[in-house]
């Protein structure tokens, strides 16, 4: 659930959103798109179980789907496009595990699934991750994905409420 | 290191690879300090780094702190500025003061945004203003020919805005309306696509001494916007300038033949910062041959190249060389291409290049 409260927007009113306001072919801020359980392993990173990762398939790493494969995150970047090509984009990431610099990497349309290619565009959001697939229990190689972050799509009341906070931090300006 | 003495004029001009800050010293000790860059290591700004190093008190000698644009690659620290030099007054086009553009900086605050915050620091330093000024955030416009500063005690100063244009203003506000999204738009990071022609160009003279600011100024678009509107008007300084900080990193974009034949002296000194994160990186080398069959010197504040990088840096490029490729920081440690004259006389700059700057040409 995303929250604006008061303090961030200096109103009195608050904003509130499910993923019942996000369309159905869409999936809530920071769940990489994956149906998952999250447990803490040992070393505190996710391990993430799936039945499905279909974004997986630029990679052709897809799992078996007998259950035993999982996906251990050891990596996490939050990305967004600065620039589009014919053929490539470019992006500027910041880790959101660990610490690290912000990066900017060129990418290829290729790594971009289908259905994520519609969403690609300057200033689209994306998340990156890198991990490893076991199966069985052992290890059997380095998978590194990107997926591109769904949106619910702003409400008339939202930008509403900016226009009025706007209007109130535009009133404080003093230009001499 | 030492300070310029007070009769002298100091340009100096950072830049990590990205983003870019300018300070000047105007003379009798006033200190100006055009947008802001981190230090990599320490993110401190620059230019705090920089003055506190000569031993200057920034809390009263820095006059005048500007931000040419409010794009987040040349207001890196602006915000620490301005908390920093209690006694300057903070300097920003006339287009970033409308309600429209304040409008998007609160896009930015709403839970909908992940980082980078492109206008964050503009708004930190909006917050830094109001709570100095008891709720109220004390902002000097900049327009075209606008004098913003005028001193004729000591060594005789001024400092004029070039730009924004009136037209470039209107521009930008139908720019802002346009970017704000309506009902049913998915939310986009906050970013205008054409920014540069409403940005901060300044003409400074110290003494004898003139020096061409050009922000990220773009050449237009039309003849009432950019460079074609500070060349074709009358009320733009007759003198001729010694010193270009060149605009837009180099880019073709925002070259104007004019600018080089009728404001500036025959092989004037120009300096420039490279940008490294995109595509293109600035100056490609036809835009160093251009700049440097104009300027008589010419200097980079580093490299244009993507420095070494470190280890750290290293293991993210092998983890994500699947997927990506050219993965690195584009960043590096900021050099700096500091310029210095005696401005009651007609004596050569001495320039030096500290850190990586270099010779452009």
């Amino acid at each position: 659930m995303d929250t604006a409260t008061s303090e961030q927007l200096g109103l009195t009113t608050t904003i509130t959103r499910t993923e019942r306001d996000i369309s159905p072919n869409a999936y809530a801020d920071d769940s990489l798109g994956i149906t998952h359980t999250v447990q803490e392993d040992q070393t505190g990173d996710e391990e993430l179980s799936f039945d499905h990762v279909p974004w997986l398939e630029p990679f052709d790493v897809a799992p078996s789907g007998d259950d035993l494969t999982a996906l251990h995150v050891t990596d996490r970047w939050t990305g967004v496009v600065t620039e589009v090509g014919e053929d490539y984009f470019v992006g500027e990431l910041y880790r959101t595990s660990g610490s690290g610099e912000r990066l900017v990497a060129d990418f290829s349309h290729d790594v971009v699934t289908p259905e994520d290619k519609a969403l690609l565009e300057v200033g689209a959001w994306f998340y990156v991750i890198y991990g490893t697939l076991s199966h069985h229990g052992r290890r059997r190689s380095s998978v590194a994905s990107i997926r591109f972050r769904r949106m619910p799509a702003w409400r008339q009341s939202e930008l509403d409420l900016v226009r009025r906070s706007a209007e109130e931090q535009a009133s404080h300006i003093d230009a001499y | 290191m030492k300070p310029p003495r007070p009769t002298e004029i100091e340009v100096s001009l950072f830049g990590p690879g990205v983003g870019e800050s300018v300070v000047a010293h105007i003379g009798n000790g006033e200190w100006m300090v055009v947008d802001s860059c981190r230090d990599r290591r320490s993110s401190v700004p620059v230019a705090l780094d920089y003055l506190r190093s000569l031993g200057i008190d920034v809390t009263s000698a820095v006059r005048f702190l500007v931000a040419t644009h409010a794009h987040s690659d040349h207001l890196a620290g602006f915000a620490s500025m301005v908390a920093e030099c209690e006694a300057a007054e903070v300097v920003v086009s006339q287009a970033l003061t409308t309600e429209e553009f304040v409008a998007l900086t609160q896009l930015e605050q709403t839970p909908f945004h992940l980082r980078p915050f492109v206008f964050g620091e503009y708004s930190e330093a909006l917050r830094v203003l109001r709570e100095r000024h008891g709720g109220r955030a004390r902002l000097r416009y900049a327009i075209q020919n606008r004098p913003l500063y005028t001193r004729t005690s000591g060594v005789s100063a001024r400092i004029i805005a070039l730009s924004p244009s009136d037209e470039a203003v209107t521009r930008a506000i139908e720019h802002f309306s346009g970017y704000f999204p309506t009902a049913g738009q998915v939310p986009r990071q906050v970013r205008t696509q054409d920014p540069n022609e409403w940005t901060v160009a300044l003409w400074v003279t110290v003494g004898r001494r003139n020096v061409i600011l050009g922000g990220d100024l773009t050449k237009g678009p039309g003849p009432a916007c950019g460079w074609n509107a500070v060349v074709a008007d009358d009320q733009t300084p007759d003198d001729d300038a010694e010193v270009f900080k060149v605009p837009h990193h180099g880019a073709p974009n925002a070259h104007h033949g004019g600018v080089w034949s009728d404001l500036l002296i025959e092989d004037p000194v120009a300096i420039l910062a490279p940008f490294r994160a995109g595509r293109t990186p600035r100056p490609s080398d036809e835009d160093v041959q251009r700049i440097c069959g104009l300027a008589g010197e010419a200097y980079l504040s580093s490299t244009k190249e993507t420095p070494q990088q470190p280890a750290s840096i290293k293991r993210d490029q092998r983890k994500l060389r699947s997927i990506a490729s050219n993965i690195g920081r584009a960043a590096g440690e900021a050099g700096q291409s500091r310029l210095r004259a005696e401005s009651t006389s007609n004596d050569n700059w001495s320039v030096e290049l500290l850190s990586h700057a270099m010779p452009l040409c």
